[in-house]
């Protein structure tokens, strides 16, 4: 999956997401898997809710993390790893 | 909790061979007193955990210092034992040193008695200072041990219920001293899930109870050198 093909990804359905302070534990149910994901991964797999795109993505973390410039490639590369792992789609 | 079940154990020596009985009926015969022994205390065990099916199970050692509560996982053979003994002598209480229960935050642990191997007397010398300890050491066909629990060391062995207000993980160590150092809740969750098993139930949100119970705890990792400053350390920080 590459970022052009993204468009506007949502959080995979059934997932038990389990908050700890600098992240979140992830249950997929389907996979009878558990993903770690850090404060980053955490929030992306947030703010994907079919709304925002990859570059608006990468604004709100701009945002978020106060950063000079959207991560643009960080964003993409999490996005990346979410959606081959079948958190996001 | 309430008498769920109830079953009749029995134990026969009939001319020398010992048989085994659950509610009248033989389950197992041709044993000697040791493997009967042994035998009777797995099915209890087994029985007993087959009781508790909604809660998540941890190989970790659990405890009180202070009054609060503390629970140190860790692999196989990482010291959770030596230092479960060393915590005992050092005037902390602790109730279990293999497996530990959880269900809605509040952990137990499994009334098991330690099992102690030569090593762990190697680096606790005062162990062999312990009359009541030593007697029931024996040698049998594989490692030498014996089995202890809280109460030969003249300590309370308290298994009920508890919160735990602070989590260790065991590793070792190269160096003689103990290293302590916070760890986050993520890596916490990761170490602890490595070493804990889900309620045979299949009860939903257990691994919720797992992740609240480490976001509500102090987290750290030990590298542990010496027993004694390991002790020193939980103690400090619990």
């Amino acid at each position: 999956m590459t970022r052009s093909s993204l468009g506007r990804p949502a959080c995979a359905a059934g997932l038990e997401i389990n908050p700890v302070s600098d992240g979140y534990i992830v249950y997929q149910p389907d996979r009878d898997r558990i993903h770690y994901l850090n404060a980053t991964a955490a929030l992306v797999l947030e703010l994907c809710n079919g709304r925002n795109d990859v570059n608006e993505l990468a604004a709100l973390l701009q945002l978020a993390f106060d950063l000079g410039e959207p991560p643009h490639d960080a964003v993409a590369e999490c996005l990346d790893t979410l959606m081959s792992e079948g958190l996001v789609h | 909790m309430a008498i769920e079940r109830h079953w009749e154990l029995g134990v026969w020596n009939d001319d020398g061979e010992v048989r085994l009985t659950v509610d009248g009926q033989d389950v197992d015969f041709e044993l000697t007193a040791f493997q009967a022994g042994e035998n009777l205390l797995r099915r209890m065990h087994r029985e007993a955990l087959a009781a508790s099916p909604d809660h998540v199970r941890f190989r970790a050692v659990i405890g009180r210092s202070g009054g609060r509560g503390f629970l140190v996982a860790g692999p196989r053979r990482s010291g959770k034992t030596t230092l479960a003994l060393g915590l005992l002598l050092a005037g902390c209480e602790v109730s279990g040193d293999e497996l530990v229960l959880l269900r809605d935050g509040r952990a137990v642990a499994f009334p098991w008695r330690f099992i102690v191997n030569e090593p762990s007397v190697a680096l606790l010398p005062p162990l062999r200072a312990l009359p009541p300890v030593v007697a029931r050491a024996g040698a049998l066909a594989r490692d030498w041990w014996f089995a202890t629990d809280p109460t030969d060391f003249g300590r309370p062995w308290d298994i009920r219920p508890a919160a735990i207000e602070s989590m260790f993980w065991l590793e070792p160590g190269h160096g003689s001293r103990s290293v302590v150092t916070e760890v986050g809740k993520l890596d916490m969750t990761r170490h602890l899930l490595s070493q804990t098993t889900a309620p045979p139930s299949g009860r939903a949100d257990w691994l919720g109870d797992v992740t609240r119970l480490v976001e509500g705890t102090r987290t750290f990792r030990i590298e542990m050198g010496d027993v004694a400053s390991t002790c020193v350390a939980v103690a400090d920080r619990v």
